[in-house]
């Protein structure tokens, strides 16, 4: 323990006296461990099934036109919906929505506003963190939903009973709940829910209501989509005049977690993922294993001198490697510090103008990727710091010295 | 104490073989102490490199206090050049980023002698007072003169109590009155038991050793021993 403390202790002697070299290795790795911090949460908010959207690997969103095998677009009327989905083998619970660019008169400013109309059963298939009050329950009551970050730029205090006009009618909020990501359920982008019956966008126009329809949970996705495409086609063939043959093939039909890695890059998401998480630990740790090198290589003669002075070639590397360790620690802890600051920032920026929430709104940062994160700074400071400082351990002694001065 | 028998040491590249050190043999007994002197290039230092283990010989045998150490394992050569050994090199070789102090308690950190760090502390304060260097004990090497580093270099060979001090060309970097205190100070801790074996080209301060070797091109030429 003593041993160890005193390598501590001359490391940490060793990296304030050399303050540059230090600086550009701790900053060079805390910018390294942000991206990977960043990626590790983007990787496990797509692959896993986290608040609100609990029930993705088992949803399978319809869009308003969806497409069949013929290319041609077809949706299910709204007063068809209910029924429609109630003859689906496995589907249980449901809801509607439609999305809508809009314009939101708060406290006599306007703000472009992205609107869900959904129906009350929406606040049960998803299950919304309410940071303050309630879903709405009623759908004939002109009520809203909107989201903390929305609420946040909008309202200096707790918004629930503040009133919002949209398209003229007058809102009451109910509800704010947390954020999400895009990740997490890329259809979903809106800031503020209202009831379907205030809708003014839907049925005209030809659009139809999005569906989002819960299968059994132990069900597999090839027989969801089977269940679905049958009843879709059924549907078409019974209510679109001249479509009798259209097929609806399974395969268009995706779970909201598929529509996640199609939103993601696709299925090579993952691979794409660890591609990119192995390129951004290996061009740091190559940068900061030159810089360890040179720094190592410049620190020949000192740890000849140490080897001399009876330090074994194992103390000898352990003595570089600590100094490696604390300086990727320490980048470690900043970037720990700076990830979710860093992050707020950029999201404000990408919010501040924009209707509805941008790609790291509501972006966790779960103990797993902080975790992961650790044991790679740790990784880092082996890769970079141990090639070098073996070799250097293994030189021989009086050729370093020979002729050289510190 | 340490016995050298037919050490050959050969440098070698793709053309050419070098013979560093040529068929030594060689016997320091306790208390001497010992110059070796010669040409520039007739392998005084890498005699001393290998007396002390910081390089290996290419064939032979060394002997420190009778036992063999051709066999010894790379903790084990640690372990004896912290315990047997002192080193001080012509270039100081102090450690730029430790103060004296620290530069001489640092090879008490890969020491195995019992000892808290307050004994560590109290021993390295009284080598520092020895050699006079007591008021720059907080200062770090490149605030100090060649002679003040290289006295510290000498207290920091002393912190272990090694039975050999071996000197490298101590005063090879500093003027005459510099160099005359750094060999005062060897032959006060020759006179209280400590072996030295040095390296120089001084011919004045080698005629000062109780032990004077000279060597040209890898061998030994000669040997006195002065009673």
């Amino acid at each position: 323990m003593k041993k160890f403390l005193n390598y501590i202790r001359s490391a940490i002697r060793n990296i304030l006296s050399n303050k540059l070299y230090s600086t550009f290795y701790i900053l060079g790795t805390a910018v390294a461990f942000i991206l990977i911090i960043l990626l590790l949460s983007a990787v496990r908010l797509v692959g896993r099934q986290a608040r609100p959207f609990v029930n993705a690997a088992n949803t399978i969103h319809i869009s308003p036109d969806f497409e069949s095998s013929d290319g041609d677009t077809y949706g299910i009327a709204t007063q068809d919906i209910e029924r429609f989905v109630k003859a689906i083998p496995g589907a249980g619970k449901y809801c509607i929505s439609n999305s809508e660019g809009t314009m939101a008169f708060v406290n006599g400013k306007v703000r472009p506003a992205n609107v869900d109309f959904v129906d009350s059963r929406y606040f049960e298939v998803n299950d919304f963190n309410f940071t303050s009050g309630r879903p709405f329950t009623e759908d004939g009551l002109p009520q809203a939903v909107i989201l903390k970050s929305f609420a946040e730029k909008v309202y200096r205090t707790d918004p629930v009973g503040e009133r919002i006009n949209i398209q003229k009618t007058d809102y009451r909020i109910v509800g704010v709940v947390d954020d999400f990501s895009p990740l997490q359920n890329p259809n979903e982008r809106a800031v503020i829910w209202l009831p379907y019956k205030f809708n003014k966008f839907v049925p005209s126009g030809g659009s139809y209501y999005e569906i989002d329809i819960v299968f059994d949970s132990d069900m597999p996705a090839g027989e969801m989509k089977e269940n679905l495409g049958h009843a879709l086609t059924g549907y078409l063939t019974r209510n679109v005049p001249g479509r009798e043959n259209t097929r609806i093939s399974p395969s268009v039909l995706r779970t909201v977690q598929e529509n996640k890695y199609d939103f993601a890059g696709g299925s090579a998401f993952g691979y794409g993922a660890v591609v990119l998480l192995l390129l951004l630990i290996l061009i740091p740790a190559l940068n900061i294993m030159s810089l360890s090198s040179a720094r190592i290589q410049a620190s020949g003669t000192e740890i000849a001198i140490r080897r001399a002075l009876g330090a074994t070639r194992n103390q000898a590397l352990l003595q570089m490697l600590s100094e490696n360790i604390i300086l990727s620690l320490a980048g470690f802890v900043i970037a720990a510090f700076l990830a979710g600051p860093c992050l707020s920032g950029i999201d404000r920026i990408l919010f501040s103008g924009s209707s509805s929430i941008s790609v790291l709104t509501g972006f966790r940062f779960d103990f797993g990727a902080y975790a992961a994160a650790l044991v790679l700074a740790l990784l880092a400071a082996l890769i970079s710091g141990g090639i070098p400082a073996y070799n250097i351990s293994r030189k021989n002694i009086a050729n370093e010295l020979k002729g050289r001065d510190l | 104490m340490i016995e050298l028998k037919d050490i050959y040491k050969v440098f070698s590249t793709d053309e050419i073989e070098t013979y560093a050190l040529n068929g030594i043999n060689l016997k320091v007994e306790k208390g001497d102490f010992v110059s070796v002197s010669g040409p520039s290039g007739c392998g005084k230092s890498t005699l001393l490199n290998i007396i002390g283990h910081l390089d290996t010989p290419s064939e032979g045998t060394i002997m420190v206090e009778g036992t063999d150490t051709g066999n010894m394992t790379d903790s084990e050569l640690s372990r004896l050049r912290n315990e047997k050994f002192g080193f001080i090199f012509q270039s100081f070789h102090l450690i730029p980023g430790l103060n004296i102090l620290q530069n001489v308690e640092l090879p008490m950190l890969y020491s195995h002698e019992k000892i808290s760090s307050g004994e560590i502390r109290e021993r390295a304060m009284s080598l520092i007072q020895q050699v006079g260097l007591e008021s720059r004990a907080k200062h770090f090497p490149s605030q100090l003169s060649g002679g003040q580093c290289q006295r510290a270099a000498i207290a920091r060979a002393m912190i272990t109590r090694p039975h050999v001090l071996l000197a490298d060309e101590p005063t090879g970097n500093l003027d005459s009155r510099m160099g005359r205190e750094i060999m005062d100070i060897l032959l006060r801790l020759n006179g209280e038991g400590t072996t030295i074996v040095m390296v120089t080209h001084d011919a004045k301060l080698a005629s000062e050793a109780s032990v004077q070797v000279t060597m040209n091109d890898g061998i030994i030429t000669n040997v006195d021993r002065l009673n």
